[in-house]
């Protein structure tokens, strides 16, 4: 194992997987990628005419807030760096649907494992709406260390 | 057999003691009475199977010290429940690699265990 990729949302949970994966790094002498995907512009885009005088400053031509979201995401896989303080430590936000990018990425970047939490066990919300973790679990093709956050 | 070569890996990396666990499917064990099969006799074929399964792959990757675990009961229940009970810190494990509709009907163990486990769990895909 060469290269671990970390995937990170902004849940709370994310310090013990951030932490459980960089051990596991550090472990097997591999070097650590942290990931965070933010959704793809056009998902947070509200394009409808102003209303009462409301306008919303989402739209798909305001990239600005995406621009935003992006800084949002950097500043936090920085923070998460520093707090493993390990070095080769690498940062990358990732735009699209989570367990594609994620996928994606992994692929594009020769990772060999994938680090990844779980946060839903409502068993209504895994079946209406799916999860991340799952997806990942179907369609990845490389091993994967699935971080349980429950308490 | 892919899982097992990662894990044996890893574990060897790791400094880390090795089980092998292999949930005998109890509800598998019918038998078959017109062929005068009784479902206890199903049962020991089970278990010997497990057995000769679990030797071979210690003999393969040379491992006296791995403890063997067969427990008896539901695949997917029994491996979260047993890999509890012995203390393990991992569990690693195989997907067949279902895809589209079998997926939706059957589910898989990989997502029953990665759903429940209070553990983390390695998923080694076999392809």
């Amino acid at each position: 194992m060469k290269k671990i990729c970390i995937a990170l949302d902004y849940s709370p949970s994310a310090e013990k997987v951030a932490e459980t994966g960089h051990a596991y790094a550090k472990a097997l002498g591999a070097k650590t990628a942290l990931v965070h995907v933010i959704s793809d512009a056009v998902y947070y885009a509200m394009d409808y005419a102003p209303f009462m005088g409301y306008e919303s400053p989402f739209n798909s031509t305001n990239f600005e807030v995406v621009e935003e979201l992006r800084k949002g995401a950097e500043k936090f896989l920085t923070a998460t760096a520093e707090h493993l303080g390990g070095k080769d430590i690498s940062t990358a936000v990732l735009e699209g649907d989570t367990a594609d990018a994620i996928l994606e990425y992994a692929v594009e970047n020769h990772i060999d494992l994938l680090v990844l939490g779980t946060h839903s066990h409502s068993t209504l919300e895994n079946v209406l709406m799916g999860n991340t973790a799952v997806k990942v679990v179907r369609h990845a093709k490389i091993p994967l260390l699935i971080v349980p956050t429950r308490k | 057999m892919r899982a097992a070569k990662k894990g044996f890996e890893l574990a060897h990396q790791l400094h880390a003691q090795t089980a092998l666990l292999f949930v005998i499917d109890t509800s598998k064990a019918l038998g078959n009475i017109e062929a005068g099969l009784l479902p206890e006799t199903a049962l020991l074929v089970l278990k010997k199977e497990a057995q000769q399964t679990l030797d071979g792959l210690a003999a393969m990757y040379n491992g006296d010290a791995i403890i063997k675990l067969m427990p008896e009961g539901h695949p997917t229940k029994d491996i979260t429940k047993t890999a509890e009970t012995w203390g393990a810190d991992l569990i690693v494990m195989g997907t067949h690699g279902r895809t589209g509709l079998s997926h939706l009907l059957i589910g898989s163990v990989a997502t029953y265990v990665v759903r429940h486990s209070k553990i983390p769990v390695m998923i080694v895909p076999s392809k």
